[in-house]
């Protein structure tokens, strides 16, 4: 486990293209690190657009419970 | 302290989960309301209900009614409760949640198989569902707590309790026991939370968080579960029968309460879903004991618990009434010690089964997260494993950060039933997290009742019954209409959740030629039933005789 959430946790922006430079060396330590949990979960994942993200995360909408 | 006012610490739980439908078009349409009927339909439970029976006209067995106007119609809170032969538990709806409703078991590892067996069912009806979507639709099933939102929905435990510790900790507010109970539940989310990823509900904003719940927990004590909701929630409903009228009496219903907790994440890994309902009968066991003074409570738990699900790095300590500061896993090892007194004097074993276990578990996870060995808790530990994953997937995609969608998404996904897209059942099925249930126990639980608790009889009663006499089933009874031209009814009674096990009620199954004797023979053996009038209020007593229930061929 690396401190990343820390050091990821850009200002509120809101865009993911401002972020994209910000911390290489973080994130070439972390891709050393990895023991592929990713890539063995998500493995339908990169197939999809970010559409398909965002009609998930909009649909994903729920009426509060208890 | 009186270990004899302590009693077997009996479990269940009702977990609502997330249900949507995608590819229907028009995103902003909410389609919860959808999703959650088409799952219940296709559940099979009884009492019988048809689509007449419901709140609104739906058509069940077309896609087109997430298309077409639907009407809406009345949104009762909790409607169309199928409790289950298969295993004696319940699934319905509640708020548009499809709701699952585990039996009653006695052990966590027996929890754990059986949320697993729930977890199945719901996927069998989500999958049949899906056989009845027009092409490109689906319905997803999360296994979670909040949308990203801002809108909640809970995964509750319940825990047997001696009726005179309850009323002392909840209706008398005695408080170290209020606040023992606070505080072990805000520090215990270093291992049950599932984590997620962002801040709901006015808190401030974190990339990644413990607790899906800790955002919505606003009042330390209170009856709500919808609004204002509480660390300990108050509501009395023991589902042990009516109480006697005298002061002192011996029903099951003067015994015995029922703490309903609403605090909890829902777990996918199986070690989370262990501990939090065995650590928790370990401390409620301490609590009913009077075992625990307050040199452990917190000076303000609710800030502790937003504090502790805000902080990933488990670095931020709080105050205890006592002055001293402790992180959530002190605190956690500071109620490990006092189980460790507990059980060395007087011992967990008759309230707690596998209670050796479920300690040896806790402290080797405690003694993991306090050296932040976060490699070796990622099989144990939902929120870890999460955190381990996003941090990956930010890592491979360097144009996203934590507020991206693709992030939400994932977080999200971690939880779904589909195994296409799950990233739990990938990871679980990739051999990355510790099992507590062997797979025969889980695929038993799907089918066969827990044998040591009242739910196996009212598993074999549904199985033995005429299902469309089935008029009314509660936990602890069910109420049948009579076959004969008088419209009575039967109420068999099972109000005591520890009764009427299989040891019990099994020969009465086995050795009854029809429903009548079966009666009979359960009332030889304890679990009573009666008849009345549909419009009277006067119980007579069985036995009943010349019923023809042709349903009668079930083997036990």
């Amino acid at each position: 486990m690396t401190n990343q959430t820390r050091q990821r946790s850009t200002p509120a922006s809101g865009s993911s293209a401002q972020t994209g430079a910000d911390s290489s060396n973080v994130l070439q330590n972390a891709r050393a690190n990895t023991n592929l949990l990713f890539a063995t979960a998500a493995k339908n994942f990169e197939a999809m657009s970010q559409g398909d993200s965002r009609e998930f995360v909009e649909k994903s909408r729920q009426t509060g419970g208890q | 302290m009186s270990r004899q006012s302590c009693v077997p610490k009996l479990i269940g739980g009702d977990v609502e989960l997330g249900n949507f439908i995608i590819g229907a078009g028009n995103s902003s349409k909410m389609t919860d309301y959808e999703a959650s009927r088409l799952l219940l339909s296709q559940v099979e439970g009884l009492p019988i209900q048809r689509p007449q029976d419901y709140d609104y006209a739906f058509d069940w067995h077309s896609s087109a009614a997430v298309n077409g106007p639907v009407n809406h119609g009345g949104q009762s809170q909790d409607f169309g409760r199928r409790y289950l032969p298969c295993n004696g538990g319940c699934i319905y709806i509640d708020l548009n949640h499809l709701e699952l409703a585990t039996p009653e078991v006695l052990s966590a590892r027996d929890y754990a198989a059986m949320w697993e067996a729930m977890l199945r069912l719901a996927r069998q009806a989500q999958l049949a569902a899906n056989q009845n979507l027009a092409d490109g639709k689906r319905i997803v099933v999360l296994a979670n707590n909040s949308d990203r939102q801002g809108k909640s929905y809970g995964g509750h435990q319940s825990f047997l309790m001696s009726r005179t510790a309850w009323d002392n900790m909840i209706r008398l507010r005695m408080i170290p026991s209020l606040f023992n109970l606070m505080a072990f539940q805000a520090s215990s989310i270093v291992f049950t939370g599932q984590g997620k990823v962002g801040s709901e509900n006015g808190q401030p904003w974190v990339p990644f968080q413990i607790s899906q719940r800790a955002d919505f927990i606003e009042t330390l004590l209170s009856v709500e579960t919808t609004v204002n909701r509480p660390l300990i929630n108050s509501r009395d409903e023991p589902l042990s029968g009516p109480k006697s009228r005298g002061k002192d009496g011996q029903l099951p219903g003067d015994r015995y309460a029922r703490l309903h907790v609403i605090f909890y994440d829902t777990n996918l890994a199986p070690v989370a879903t262990y501990l939090k309902v065995g650590v928790m009968q370990l401390i409620l066991t301490m609590i009913e004991a009077g075992f625990l003074d307050d040199s452990l409570a917190l000076e303000k738990p609710l800030d502790a618990l937003h504090a502790w699900s805000h902080d990933p790095e488990l670095d931020v300590r709080m105050r205890l009434l006592s002055g001293q500061q402790m992180s959530a896993v002190e605190l956690q090892l500071k109620f490990l010690e006092q189980a460790r007194a507990f059980d060395a004097r007087y011992g967990f074993e008759e309230f707690v089964e596998g209670a050796q276990q479920i300690i040896a578990l806790w402290e080797d996870t405690l003694l993991k997260l306090q050296s932040r060995d976060m490699s070796g808790l990622q099989g144990r530990i939902d929120w870890i494993m999460k955190r381990a994953l996003l941090e990956e997937a930010l890592a491979e995609h360097p144009q996203w950060d934590w507020r991206s969608t693709e992030l939400t998404y994932l977080d999200q996904i971690y939880s779904s039933l589909d195994p296409d897209d799950g990233l739990f059942l990938a990871l679980q099925a990739a051999g990355h997290f510790e099992a507590i249930a062997s797979e025969p126990e889980i695929a038993g639980f799907v089918s066969e009742p827990p044998a040591n608790t009242r739910a196996w009889t009212r598993a074999m009663l549904l199985r033995a019954v005429d299902p469309e006499q089935v008029q009314h089933v509660d936990w602890d009874r069910i109420v049948m209409r009579c076959a004969d031209p008088g419209r009575r009814q039967t109420q068999i009674e099972l109000p005591n959740p520890l009764g009427a096990t299989r040891s019990a009620t099994r020969h009465a199954f086995s050795d009854s030629a029809d429903f009548a004797s079966l009666l009979q023979r359960l009332h030889e053996v304890g679990v009573t039933s009666g008849t009345t009038d549909y419009v009277s209020t006067g119980m007579t007593v069985y036995p009943l005789q010349g019923y023809h229930y042709p349903f009668f061929n079930h083997s036990y």
